[in-house]
């Protein structure tokens, strides 16, 4: 009796998580998935959706993932693009959100608060060369008490 | 026929001494637990989060919609709750499943607003198998209240949960590398995709106001180095099932996992926390000698109240 147990929860444990294997290679799960994180190919050229705070002398800084979402960074990734996908209501809202947080966070001299997609070449980003390839702007919101 | 699963038979229900699968609950009980009490407050910070962004995974697919706010605090605060009882083994029958449950479901629920993190599957999952396996006949609330004069001997029903948990964990490896040989193929390796995904992973987190890995953005500029890194990645997620041949060869698969994951911590700022403890291989070693220290301890202290540790059995 223990044994066909030992081998039954064994057998339950080991198909559940080969299970996924036989899926969409792409698809994602909790806890069981294919691991698709960093799996295909990559080139350098990537798009990053993210808000900065814009200082008086226009000097760009992005915000923390907190400013959005909590402190974990692609949590508040998901949001913003989530956001931005989901059309220029949502994105204003976020774009507010951001705002707020950067007022009550009383960072100095910030005027204002750009929700943006950025596209740049993450090895001549390292390289030195910051400035990205091309940029959209989805919305920009005044730093102000609310 | 019959040789073969005789065969299997000593493999997977290979006697293990109590003690062993006693200290693997005690060690990743313990981790998770832990983990619950440090992540608490942010566990929890999920409640903050807006409805629309709720996108249910795995067992929160059952829920319609987000949590309230005081059912998730509570259910945060409740998995604390069991998970001292499933590591002190008090009620573990009932206590183990429950506490399992929770984790599954509290860390399920934190991978439910668009983003799944991977960071924790494997304690998850290991949990859950001890909670279905005798892991409190030793070293335990339970048989401490029992009155259980000695350990148990060394049997199979102790050992077929430290197979499972190994070969878990194996599995886990060796699909990760098998979806990037099915997504990318060996192009994985023999082109730039791992230097490029140092460089966008860094990049996203510099551009998203979080720390990132200044080696790892500092070495991206050095491209040779990264294919004989993509070799070795590949080969230690594909090379797992190696390890369920168990001695020398196991323990070796192990160090290099988590050199593996050591590495992803210094070129990417990932923490895969419970690998890099060492916790998630903890099922490939004799853990049960790690109380040896303690019961010499407990030898030269007489004047202390008497504290009985179990036997010394088993090598691996």
């Amino acid at each position: 009796m223990r044994r066909a147990y030992a081998f039954t929860v064994s057998a339950v444990f080991v198909i559940a998580v080969v299970l996924p294997v036989f899926g969409d290679t792409r698809s994602d799960s909790f806890p069981l998935s294919t691991y698709p994180m960093f799996s295909g190919l990559s080139d350098s050229t990537t798009s990053i959706d993210h808000v900065v705070a814009v200082a008086e002398d226009e000097s760009r800084t992005p915000l923390p993932p907190e400013s959005v979402a909590n402190e974990e960074v692609l949590q508040a990734m998901v949001i913003i693009s989530g956001a931005i996908h989901q059309g220029p209501e949502a994105t204003e809202t976020l774009c507010q959100k951001a705002a707020h947080w950067v007022y009550e966070a009383r960072w100095d001299n910030i005027e204002t608060v750009e929700v943006l997609t950025d596209r740049f070449d993450s090895l001549d980003y390292f390289d030195g060369d910051k400035t990205p390839i091309s940029s959209v702007l989805h919305a920009r919101c005044v730093v102000e008490e609310s | 026929m019959r040789r073969v699963l005789s065969r299997i038979d000593r493999f997977w229900y290979r006697p293990a001494p109590a003690t062993r699968l006693a200290a693997l609950r005690i060690i990743i009980g313990g981790f998770a637990l832990g983990y619950v009490l440090i992540r608490g407050p942010y566990l929890m910070g999920y409640a903050d989060f807006d409805a629309s962004q709720f996108q249910p995974t795995g067992v929160t697919s059952v829920l319609s919609g987000t949590l309230p706010d005081d059912v998730l605090r509570a259910l945060v605060a409740i998995t604390i709750v069991a998970g001292v009882a499933f590591v002190a083994g008090a009620g573990y029958r009932i206590t183990g499943p429950i506490f399992a449950m929770l984790l599954l479901f509290v860390i399920g629920y934190r991978n439910s607003f668009g983003q799944i993190f991977h960071t924790e599957n494997l304690m998850v999952i290991h949990v859950m198998v001890l909670a279905l396996a005798p892991a409190a006949d030793a070293v335990s609330l339970d048989s401490w209240r029992r009155g259980e004069p000695r350990t148990p001997e060394p049997d199979g029903r102790y050992g077929w949960a430290i197979q499972l948990m190994c070969l878990l964990t194996v599995l886990t490896y060796f699909i990760s590398g098998q979806t990037k040989l099915r997504n990318a193929g060996l192009e994985w390796v023999t082109t730039d995709s791992l230097r490029n995904f140092i460089a966008y992973d860094n990049l996203r987190k510099a551009e998203l106001g979080d720390s990132y890995s200044f080696i790892g953005a500092a070495l991206v500029t050095h491209g040779w180095m990264f294919k004989p890194l993509a070799a070795f990645a590949l080969a230690v997620e594909l090379g797992a099932p190696l390890a369920m041949l168990g001695g020398r060869i196991a323990k070796l698969w192990a160090l290099s996992a988590w050199l593996f994951h050591v590495g992803v911590l210094v070129l990417m700022a990932i923490l895969f926390p419970y690998s890099l403890a060492g916790v998630a291989f903890a099922p490939f070693f004799p853990v049960e000698q790690l109380w040896r220290p303690l019961k010499r301890l407990a030898r030269f202290m007489p004047e202390l109240p008497h504290i009985r540790l179990p036997p010394l059995r088993g090598r691996g």
